[in-house]
């Protein structure tokens, strides 16, 4: 009964965090042309009918042509300008349309590729025109956020965003700008079937390399690998004489315990250095990535051994 | 057995005459007491709460708040309020057992001696290059931070199945362990598997980048160890012709909720470290009151000993997570957030080290005391 109990508590938890019907796409679809190509959106019509409609009578209107990506945090969102915000002003009857939502939460989630209504925080109905693409899977957002449609096509140009070097942290350098907005009724597969691939952003030359200068300063893993290579070297040299040493101790040392606890720490601090001078390569090849991590799982299973022999022995020689 | 056990151990002791007093006291509760107490540390309430089942509890009302951003704020404000008299004295409670007597020095010389010196120079390394050596450092202590979680959730689960005569084969020990470490794996999956970074404390931490594939792989290893896992319970139930004790089954469906079903919660997230220290000092400060009983004369004198053990651990947490960054950024000159962030790392990889050493069951000073239910073992101490 008990056991049973549990069960109904894990089904009814799955129930509502991951099983999840696919919900049903309006039959319009909106089109964003982007300086880097197009980004097709499907709309829940039945998860979130007032969101969808009201986009759907601001993308009509053209509040959106101007717009812009001002925010990109990768994995978490890209986020559009609110309307006020566009390179054109709204002319009256554009701002006349535009009045605060109120919130249509829902059993969506926030997972990669949902639209999600932003909103002022400590409002839940105050969504006006600015909403994100979710990067990722974002469960803190979900039943805080109005989930309102999908991207059904255009990660590719996510992608090109995504190049766009950041002059504060999440905030692209180059203006990603929607030039142009639009409602379509074609059928999906047509959509994408004549949607043309990305194309790069353009970037200033000056802006590339500000941005590689302001890059090597603050995240020295993704920069060039000669100064990281210089401390990591340091240390791979200072732990191997430290295993030297430990291999001496091996044979002298009257203790196993004490032995082989110096070889773990040693050979942790080592793989710790390795951990620093390998990122770079790991994280542009994920599988060497993968490898690098297990190993440092590996050795949190290998500590498990540091002092632990019960009793000291005598090295047999 | 719970006579015999003690017995046996108090034989050992030079005080002959509190043994036999002890031991007869303790003769007369067992046979008074039901014998399910055996099954807990404390009691059913008391365990089935602090091993997991507050934490259960928990999700479903955080559940049900959760479209609420104050209240996912104001469970991030209570998280900071827990730390201080769950989290960090559930850290002070190991260093004060390894350094609080001698006996524990000498057992363990190398964590006791060696690993401050390491992570204290790793800590001063890290401190003076912030950019290079501290977001690694800091990445240790947060990898190895939620594997020492899933070691804890199964070396209780191993406890409680002792305690309740529950013969782990070792088929149903790994089918445990790959769940268990496997909801590690995903939620650690997770993280790493993008190309970008975590900040801890204004340390920026890059990820490793590992393929968008690894939590797909993971989720189907850890539903089916967690599948096995609970068939074998069921089947050695059936086959026993009893209702082995649930508890045996909380932590890991606790795990489950901290690192599977709760990390869509952001508030509720925040409080796995806390159901973590909880978990931890029910078994610490049950084992603690075992021992004090086993050596005090008298229930006061065990109280009095609790109180100071309680007190120690509060000042010791604070000083170890309030006063010693502070220290850091007023002698050393760092930012304090860096001294914040490096510091609770370095205490926190300590930690690591002690707790593998100091709970290994195969000691009888430390399996004896873990086996016993303290509520019963005070309970036979006379009143003075």
């Amino acid at each position: 009964m008990a056991i049973s109990g549990v069960f109904l508590v894990l089904v009814e938890s799955f129930g509502t965090t991951y099983a999840e019907d696919k919900p049903r796409f309006s039959d319009e679809k909106i089109v964003l042309r982007t300086i880097a190509g197009d980004l097709i959106l499907g709309l829940y019509a039945d998860v979130a009918p007032k969101h969808s409609a009201q986009i759907i009578r601001l993308v009509e209107a053209g509040v959106f042509d101007g717009t812009h990506f001002y925010r990109l945090h990768p994995n978490f969102v890209l986020q559009t300008s609110t309307a006020q915000d566009r390179l054109v002003p709204l002319r009256p009857e554009q701002a006349a349309l535009i009045h605060p939502l109120a919130a249509e939460f829902s059993q969506r989630n926030h997972v990669r590729g949902v639209l999600s209504m932003a909103r002022d925080d400590g409002k839940p109905d105050s969504a006006e025109t600015s909403f994100s693409i979710l990067l990722g899977d974002a469960p803190h957002l979900d039943r805080g956020y109005t989930v309102f449609g999908e991207l059904l096509a255009g990660w590719d140009v996510v992608e090109e965003f995504q190049k766009v070097p950041q002059t504060t942290k999440y905030y692209p350098s180059v203006r990603l700008t929607i030039q142009s907005a639009w409602v379509s009724r074609e059928s999906v597969d047509s959509l994408i079937s004549n949607r043309s691939s990305a194309l790069p952003v353009q970037i200033p030359s000056e802006v590339q390399a500000n941005f590689e200068a302001q890059r090597s300063l603050e995240e020295p893993w993704n920069a060039s690998l000669t100064p990281l290579l210089g401390t990591a070297v340091v240390g791979l040299l200072s732990i191997t004489v430290l295993n030297v040493v430990v291999c001496l101790l091996l044979w002298y040392a009257p203790s196993v315990r004490l032995s082989l606890s110096l070889l773990l720490i040693s050979t942790l601090l080592g793989y710790v250095c390795f951990v620093m001078l390998a990122i770079p390569v790991g994280r542009r090849e994920p599988l060497i990535g993968l490898g690098i991590m297990l190993g440092l799982v590996g050795q949190f299973k290998l500590m498990s051994l540091f002092d632990r022999l019960d009793r000291p022995q005598t090295l047999v020689r | 057995m719970v006579y015999r056990l003690l017995a046996g151990h108090l034989a050992n002791h030079s005080n002959l005459e509190v043994s036999q007093k002890m031991s007869t006291a303790v003769h007369s509760a067992s046979l008074a007491t039901d014998r399910d107490d055996d099954q807990f540390f404390y009691g059913p309430v008391t365990d089935y709460l602090l091993v997991g089942g507050f934490s259960i509890i928990l999700y479903f009302i955080v559940s049900m708040f959760m479209s609420s951003r104050d209240f996912t704020l104001t469970f991030l404000y209570l998280a900071g309020v827990l730390a201080w008299v769950v989290n960090w004295p559930h850290f002070a409670a190991t260093n004060l057992r390894l350094y609080g007597s001698r006996d524990a020095i000498r057992q363990y010389p190398l964590t006791a001696t060696l690993i401050p010196v390491v992570i204290l120079v790793g800590m001063l390394t890290a401190l003076y290059w912030p950019q290079t050596v501290a977001p690694y450092f800091v990445k240790l202590f947060l990898i190895w931070s939620p594997y020492h979680f899933s070691g804890q959730t199964v070396g209780v689960t191993l406890i409680y199945a002792r305690r309740a005569g529950y013969q782990f084969t070792r088929f149903e020990r790994t089918a445990l362990s790959s769940f268990v470490f496997g909801t590690f794996f995903y939620t650690l999956a997770l993280t790493e598997s993008h190309l970008g970074t975590e900040t801890y404390y204004d340390i920026v931490i890059p990820t490793f980048g590992i393929p968008d594939w690894t939590p797909q792989v993971v989720a189907p290893w850890m539903w089916g160890s967690l599948a096995l896992f609970l068939c074998s319970f069921v089947h050695k139930c059936y086959a026993h012709g009893k209702l082995f004790p649930l508890i045996i089954l909380v932590p890991s469906i606790a795990q489950l909720f901290w690192f599977i079903i709760g990390s869509r919660l952001a508030g509720y997230y925040e409080l796995v470290p806390f159901f973590h220290s909880l978990q931890y000092l029910l078994v610490a400060s049950s084992m603690k009151m075992v021992e004090q009983s086993e050596r005090s004369p008298g229930k006061s004198q065990v109280l009095r000993s609790m109180i100071a053990w309680g007190a120690g651990i509060l000042l010791l947490g604070v000083v170890l997570f309030w006063l010693f960054p502070r220290v850091l950024e007023s002698w050393i000159g760092v930012p304090m957030f860096l001294a914040l962030g490096v510091s609770a790392a370095a205490v926190q990889l300590h930690h690591f080290f002690v707790d593998g050493v100091i709970w290994k069951l195969k000691r009888k000073t430390v399996s004896h005391p873990l086996m016993l239910n303290a509520r019963r073992v005070f309970r036979s101490l006379p009143s003075s």
